[in-house]
């Protein structure tokens, strides 16, 4: 069975800047991975800032294209489809944004920005056909009917996260990229949005790509990790083997640097990691995307990570590391 | 906190009302909250968005705004009331004695100064007779313990990331010695890996240096990483002071129980717990105890009446009827 | 989708909503009322004088104020105060057609260029930024002079060349960042074409902005207007503010101390140029709430 979505080889370079000052920046740097098809699954994406990991949302959700490589949707390159394919792709690939307090119209209601895409993908035969399923779909993941006819303005911020993710599932989407979904919404009130989206996951069907920085919040909802810096991989496979038994150095280091809400758990050592030396981007691209990124920085470098990229090692069955440690 | 330990505390927060002027009626931010930092102690503020630990912050250090006023309370500093001085001498105090490194701070740089530049700056601002051979020596040791490369205080801030421009803002507020610094959500915008540098860093200086430290957080993980007292804000109000790991263990206010058990587990996977409701509206707070519209245990009284501070283990507060002293 | 009562009364509704916001803002209601009361002075001044505002001869000339030629006449026998109230329309006609012209093709540009971006946003920039450096009124006196018979559309659109490259620019910056927001990428991922998007989220988004930014433009317009009138450029067989100020420094009115023949087209395009700038000062409070001191 082929996958539902694949990223094959996929680099985006950015180029910056105006006539006579160029930059290009290398956002994302050959990276590949698949979302199985058959069940549903949450593949986590974490990174910091500059990991490239917004990016790599940015191109599966067709936003960008790639300055090289693909991303297949049901085996077929997205930027190649044309008329019912593509609105089938557009259809089953929706998103969750990181700030609710820009996700909506402020000038439409609420029933009329999810409206817009019952009417696009031709989901309801008639207005008043639609206005009930989307009645339907908002009560039946946990708000009242009401909410429809309110401006964004006078919904909370976690009330609008869930409003995003009941119009994907009255999209009936098959995969969702939810982008830092709860990093702008209070602790205590994250856990409405955390729940709902594992709910969707095992009730409907439907595969997640969860965009974060939070390692802690991942772990509760996702089956999956891939771990990016830099715009490349640097760990890839089943969530609690990568979480328990991190290979890479860089990996290690963020496992290890995660804060535990138990203080008679504390870090142990004084962490260990030199800062990058050069500005930031780079300024040789070629130079930089032909070697391990984490090289200036990594205590357990070898001559060999500065001269050329590392492979996926397959450490055990599901779990991959990009490093020469493991060749 | 017994009248005991008010002598030995450096800072003494009493009844301190923070209002901000809205049309004919005050938002009340911050409404009589009364706590001691000890010398040599981290003690960190935590709560969500609204309740008003950031006004506190800058209320503490008298870099309130209009429209906030302070509407009553003392700030006593080393038995100097920090709300009665003028503006002459809270600048002598500021940066030497108390400093501050405020939210979003990595964004207030000037940028078109190199950073070593503002640094001195502010030094001289506040310090003149600290020599520029001093200046310097402080700045590379600071950089050193975090791990700063030498380029960054030569640097532009654009050309820093967010988390070396925060690094930069933490020796600009402790160069000068300060007694008790005090720090607004340093690690809300930096990884994981960064956020754990500045920490240990201000664990450090706390053994080292014998600094005290107020840290304003979001995230009741990173105060049991680094803390050593903690005080829970909501609404306004102080929930619960006391020991970390003592709250850890046997949370007594129904607010800490919750915020402890909304966070994730790395290793745990159990369900997440959260409150429903949203925080109130601080021009109209709730009757009574202002929680009590969304506290699981709430009972009769609560809507009545607001509870006081009481004492249920030795140093260790809550403010809640269900330990009332029966 | 049909048109049936109730969806009439919730478009009633959101339009009495929008005007009642503006009418509570003092800019824009005192800057609509002077632009009323002009207007309403040009027309009921051309309903009631009897005299030709244009024709040559119809009136006796160089006569002083009196109550029969309130404005008395001019040294070409046309009654004085006729052509200000003809001319007060006919200025204001050529200042919003040109503004018109002007601000369709800025949002065409703007909206293409800054939405789709690449090489087309590059190519519709230079273009831009050539027709905002270029000395404009230089290249509208030639080309008003080159053209053998201007009228009231021609001179429009000549206008219009030089009108729209202010407001495209601003407005492109509009759409660059607005096209970043959440709900844009929402409406994409909802199947909407670019077109949609454009009309139904973007442009609503903006109207305080545009139409401020549509205030300046007919201002820009109708001062580019009387630049040529004054030199002798303007519209034939016709007359507007500007055209009356040329003839009364061709007959040396200010010498002569004809103060009634050059003074007031001079005080109308005050008022005109005066209540376009409080719309557009009271449309910038609304499209930016800091203004207003909050």
């Amino acid at each position: 069975m082929e996958n539902l979505l694949e990223s094959k080889n996929i680099t985006k370079i950015f180029s910056v800047g105006g006539l006579l000052s160029r930059r290009r920046i290398l956002a994302v740097d050959n990276v590949s991975f698949s979302i199985p098809a058959g069940k549903p699954t949450t593949t986590a994406l974490v990174g910091e800032s500059g990991s490239g990991k917004t990016t790599i949302g940015r191109l599966i959700l067709g936003f960008t294209k790639p300055t090289s490589g693909k991303i297949l949707w049901q085996g077929k390159d997205i930027w190649k489809l044309r008329g019912k394919e593509w609105r089938a792709y557009r259809k089953n690939v929706q998103a969750v944004f990181q700030d609710p307090y820009e996700s909506l119209d402020p000038r439409c209601k609420i029933v009329d920005t999810l409206m817009e895409p019952v009417e696009k993908f031709r989901l309801a035969d008639s207005r008043s056909e639609a206005t009930k399923i989307i009645a339907d779909t908002i009560e039946s993941i946990g708000l009242r009917s009401e909410i429809l006819e309110k401006y964004p303005h006078q919904v909370s911020g976690g009330e609008k996260q869930r409003i995003m993710l009941g119009r994907a599932l009255l999209i009936r989407a098959k995969l969702i990229v939810a982008d830092e979904p709860v990093s702008m919404i209070d602790a205590s009130l994250r856990a409405s949005v955390l729940n709902l989206m594992k709910d969707i996951k095992s009730k409907y069907d439907v595969s997640f790509i969860y965009v974060t920085h939070d390692i802690s919040t991942a772990y509760i909802l996702s089956d999956y990790i891939i771990i990016t810096y830099l715009g490349s991989i640097m760990e890839y496979g089943d969530f609690d083997r990568v979480v328990t038994n991190p290979r890479h150095p860089y990996v290690k280091l963020l496992m290890d640097s995660v804060p535990i809400p138990d203080p008679r758990r504390k870090w142990k050592e004084t962490v260990k990691l030199k800062e990058r030396e050069e500005s930031i981007p780079p300024k040789d691209l070629a130079k930089f995307g032909s070697r391990c990124k984490f090289c200036d920085r990594c205590a357990e470098v070898a001559d060999i990570c500065w001269k050329k990229p590392p492979p996926a090692i397959e450490i055990e069955e599901g779990h991959r590391a990009s490093c020469f440690l493991y060749a | 906190m017994g009248t005991s330990n008010r002598a030995r505390a450096l800072l003494n927060v009493r009844n301190l009302r923070v209002y901000y002027r809205v049309r004919s009626s005050s938002v009340r931010a911050v409404d009589g909250v009364t706590f001691d930092v000890k010398p040599r102690e981290i003690f960190s503020i935590v709560g969500e968005s609204g309740c008003g630990k950031s006004t506190l912050a800058n209320a503490i250090i008298r870099l309130l705004e209009p429209p906030a006023y302070i509407a009553s309370g003392e700030v006593m500093l080393k038995d100097v009331n920090l709300l009665e001085l003028d503006d002459q001498r809270i600048n002598d105090f500021r940066w030497k004695e108390i400093s501050i490194l405020p939210q979003s701070a990595m964004n207030a740089l000037n940028p078109v100064m190199k950073v070593y530049d503002q640094i001195k700056d502010g030094v001289t601002a506040h310090e003149h007779r600290l020599p520029d051979n001093e200046i310097k020596k402080r700045v590379e040791f600071m950089a050193n313990k975090l791990m700063l490369p030498s380029y960054t205080f030569k640097s532009y801030p654009c050309q820093l990331s967010g988390g070396m421009r925060q690094r930069s803002l933490l020796v600009l507020a402790l160069i000068l010695d300060p007694s008790l610094v005090i720090i607004d959500e340093p690690t809300s915008a930096v990884d994981v890996v960064t956020q754990r540098k500045i920490l240990e860093f201000l664990r450090m200086r706390r053994d080292e240096a014998g600094t005290s430290i107020i840290l304003i957080t979001h995230d009741v993980a990173v105060t049991a990483e680094i803390a050593d007292t903690m005080m829970v804000m909501y609404a306004g109000k102080v929930c619960e002071i006391g020991d970390v790991v003592n709250i850890f263990e046997d949370p007594f206010h129904p607010y800490t129980k919750a915020l402890i058990e909304a966070v994730p587990v790395l290793g745990v996977k159990s369900e997440v717990k959260g409150l429903s409701g949203l925080p109130p509206d601080l021009i109209n707070p709730p009757s009574g105890c202002r929680f009590h519209p969304r506290c699981p245990d709430a009972i009769e009284v609560c809507r009545l009446e607001e509870p006081q501070l009481k004492e249920v283990k030795p140093n260790h507060v809550v403010m809640c009827h269900l330990y009332r002293r029966d | 989708m049909k048109l049936n009562s109730s969806r009439l009364k919730t478009l009633r509704n959101a339009v009495l909503s929008r005007l009642s916001f503006i009418r509570s803002n003092s800019y824009i209601s005192s800057g609509i009322g002077l632009l009323i009361g002009v207007v309403l002075f040009g027309v009921i001044g051309i309903l009631v004088i009897p005299y030709h505002p244009v024709r040559m001869g119809s009136v006796p000339r160089d006569l002083a104020p009196s109550f029969e030629h309130p404005l008395g006449t001019d040294s070409l026998g046309r009654d004085l105060l006729a052509q200000v109230c003809f001319g007060s329309l006919m200025s204001l006609q050529v200042g919003f057609l040109a503004g018109i012209i002007g601000f369709v093709a800025a949002l065409a540009v703007a909206f293409i260029g800054g939405y789709r971006g690449g090489n087309l946003d590059g190519g519709l920039t230079v273009l831009t930024e050539i027709f905002l450096t270029t000395p404009s009124l230089v290249i509208l006196i030639l080309l008003a002079s080159i053209v053998r018979k201007v009228e009231i559309l021609l001179m429009a659109l000549i206008i219009a060349i030089f009108a729209w490259a202010w407001p495209a620019k601003t407005i492109r910056a509009q759409v660059l960042s607005l096209r970043e927001r959440g709900f844009v990428y929402l409406a994409r991922l909802s199947g909407l074409s670019s077109i949609e998007i454009i009309v139904k989220h973007m442009i609503p988004n903006i109207l305080p902005f545009l139409g401020s930014y549509f205030a300046v433009v007919v201002n820009a317009a109708t001062l580019s207007a009387v630049g040529l009138e004054v030199i002798g450029l303007g519209p034939r067989h016709t007359t507007t503010l500007g055209i009356i100020f040329y003839w009364a420094m061709m007959h040396s009115a200010v010498t002569r101390g004809l103060i009634w023949w050059w003074l007031p087209p001079c005080i109308i395009l005050f008022l005109l140029f005066l209540s376009l700038f409080l719309i557009q000062r009271g449309l910038d409070e609304i499209a930016n709430p800091r203004l207003r001191g909050e």
